[in-house]
């Protein structure tokens, strides 16, 4: 009997990240309000909206990264490390 | 005591490397770098003595806060990457490491504009020799590009340095210089390319990118760093470098979130951030300038950690790339484990160097006139941290079996993890780093406020990101190459001097022939006049051409007599 080739899992590691980021992130708005004397400016008058901005971000980041290999993709990609 | 510029000493040495044995090579760099702090820390802030050249002041020594912070980053940089460079042999490649930190920290504390075109010049031959030195595929026509771009900039500085000498002798002092003197904006010009500017931007990506694992880290420390301080003695306060800084920072962060080669990659973080510097240069204030060298320093430390654990994957794996990672977190822990902390770093994770110079930057910028910088620079963490810190960890742990078997070789591990160590002791203890900035501060970075604000962005990118990732949006980890401004120089550009070549060449072969024509018939002509000459017995000539020249000479009497 023969074995499936292994799938690649696209999804290792994920929920550790998911762990830490969410620890993170809520140890950041707790710190924030524990701390809601300090100087703030702009986005950061607003509990919670630094981490919606990050959030934002990092989406903007998946979605410009596709744009960019959409439009600055090089043809041949074989040798990759060949040339400049 | 001694008056002697710090950058000689690496200089002395790079020439002795090329002369000592392997094991004596790691310890005559460090060694060299250590007595090179030692002459720098050593020294009261001045000028040393100063002598005259050809009628003009060369001060080959003043030190002061600016250098010195700067000074400090080279150096200890070439402690780490002495270390680091312990693995391999190649002493050409030691040789050229050392002169470019020796010409880098040269041109960081000469006092004259003459000494420092020189000293610069020279970093800029010895980066191009690092990367003729490597090894990986391309590398040679990517050192001749570099060789044309610094090429460039040394014509650049040496007209606009002409042009601003031309005001006379006391002109040479290395002080601040005005963009609307001609001379001084092309000396501002040549400074753009070396901090790679947009247009510019290119040539720092292409070095990294087919550096040698020792050359990445040192491209990273010595190259644009002596850009952004040279802008900050020169060109302090000028308006126009707060959009060119913008603009590299775009450009920085579009090629870092899509790039799967991530020493490309690291290159176009540290652009991004050597961007942010070259902004805060162009807002002037005092603050502003302190967080611009402090960014500078801190970013030198992280940049240079990330190039050389990403040097020790090349080393073992082949190459960097995100889609050739799969599976190395289980072959490679302790690499790994370094990798994701230099994420975090680079993404200025609490408790690391960048965390404790972003602080001071943010406050630098918070007002209402620059408040979009404000924002850009608080971007930057969220979009180093997926793509430095998570990209990486997860292609790491995919399941495919990697093609390497051992961890990196001791010397690397040593250098980046001392590296590493490194940037969370400036992380955790900011204070010695803050009583070397040109400002005095008194700054607590790690107070609950600023903490509360980084963990709050990272912590929502993180989210974001890793949804993203189990969701399958995130772009697949495949093998490409991603077009940049050289598009335009290797394909139109090029396409247009072949062509422009060959119509070059046919326009002077048809020249050439064409002046053989005329020359060919010019000398029938002669040959036959000549010949008429001959033969003056000939019954024709015989009569008739001495009767004319007679006759012509005595007209020419007859004219003369009447006049």
């Amino acid at each position: 009997m023969s074995r499936r080739p292994k799938v690649r899992n696209n999804r290792a590691g994920v929920g550790l990240a998911l762990l830490f980021c969410a620890s993170a992130a809520l140890l950041g708005t707790g710190l924030y309000f524990a701390t809601a004397s300090g100087s703030r400016f702009w986005f950061d008058q607003q509990p919670g909206a630094l981490a919606l901005l990050g959030g934002g971000v990092a989406l903007a980041s998946v979605l410009l990264a596709h744009c960019v290999r959409l439009l600055l993709r090089r043809r041949a990609v074989t040798p990759v490390d060949g040339d400049a | 005591m001694l008056t002697l510029n710090p950058g000689f000493v690496l200089i002395a040495a790079a020439l002795l490397l090329l002369a000592a044995p392997r094991g004596l090579r790691v310890p005559t760099m460090a060694g060299a770098a250590v007595l090179a702090i030692w002459l720098m820390l050593d020294r009261e802030f001045g000028a040393a003595a100063t002598m005259a050249q050809m009628g003009l002041p060369v001060v080959l020594l003043n030190l002061d806060p600016l250098n010195r912070i700067f000074g400090i980053a080279m150096l200890i940089a070439s402690v780490l990457i002495a270390l680091y460079s312990g693995a391999r042999r190649n002493r050409f490649e030691d040789s050229a490491f050392m002169l470019l930190a020796g010409g880098a920290v040269s041109a960081l504390f000469v006092g004259d504009l003459v000494s420092f075109v020189a000293a610069a010049e020279l970093a800029a031959l010895a980066m191009a020799s690092v990367v003729f030195a490597s090894t990986s595929e391309g590398a040679a026509a990517s050192g001749v590009r570099m060789l044309i771009w610094f090429g460039l900039e040394g014509l650049l500085f040496l007209v606009g340095s002409a042009l601003h000498l031309s005001a006379g002798a006391d002109s040479s002092v290395f002080t601040r210089l005005d963009v609307r003197q001609i001379g001084d904006a092309i000396i501002f010009a040549a400074l753009l390319i070396r901090v790679g500017a947009p247009l510019a931007h290119v040539w720092f990506k292409d070095a990294v990118r087919h550096a040698s694992p020792v050359g990445a880290p040192a491209l990273t420390a010595f190259s644009t760093t002596l850009g952004v301080y040279a802008l900050a003695r020169l060109f302090p306060a000028e308006p126009i470098l707060i959009p060119i800084g913008a603009a590299m920072t775009t450009i920085g962060l579009l090629y870092v979130v899509a790039e799967d080669d991530l020493r490309a990659a690291g290159a176009a973080g540290m652009s991004a951030i050597v961007g942010l510097c070259v902004a805060l240069v162009g807002v002037g204030s005092p603050l502003a300038l302190a967080a611009a060298a402090a960014h500078a320093f801190a970013a030198t430390f992280v940049f240079v950690a990330l190039q050389m654990v990403l040097g020790a994957i090349v080393e073992r794996n082949g190459s960097a790339r995100l889609s050739s990672l799969a599976g190395l977190s289980r072959v490679m822990p302790i690499t790994s484990a370094l990798l994701l902390f230099c994420g975090l770093a680079t993404a200025a994770a609490p408790g690391t160097a960048l965390f404790a110079t972003l602080a001071v930057t943010l406050d630098a910028l918070a007002r209402w006139e620059t408040n979009w910088l404000w924002l850009l620079s608080l971007l930057i963490a969220p979009v180093f941290f997926a793509s430095f810190a998570l990209r990486p960890a997860f292609a790491g742990a995919g399941e495919t079996a990697p093609r390497v078997r051992n961890e990196a070789p001791f010397a690397m591990l040593l250098g980046s993890a001392v590296a590493s160590f490194f940037c969370i002791s400036i992380g955790i203890a900011p204070g010695w780093l803050y009583a070397f900035l040109p400002s005095e501060m008194t700054y607590q970075p790690l107070s609950l406020s600023h903490m509360a604000l980084q963990f709050e962005i990272l912590g929502g990118a993180g989210l974001a990101y890793t949804a993203a990732r189990a969701a399958g949006l995130t772009p697949r980890d495949v093998a490409l190459r991603l077009w940049d401004v050289d598009a335009f120089y290797r394909g139109p550009l090029a396409n247009l001097a072949r062509w422009v070549g060959i119509i070059m060449l046919r326009i002077y072969g048809a020249t050439q022939n064409g002046f053989v024509g005329i020359l060919g018939a010019t000398s029938q002509a002669a040959s036959r006049l000549v010949r008429s000459f001959d033969r003056p017995y000939s019954p024709k000539s015989f009569g008739w051409t001495p009767v004319g020249l007679i006759g012509l000479a005595l007209l020419v009497v007859l004219l003369f007599r009447e006049m």
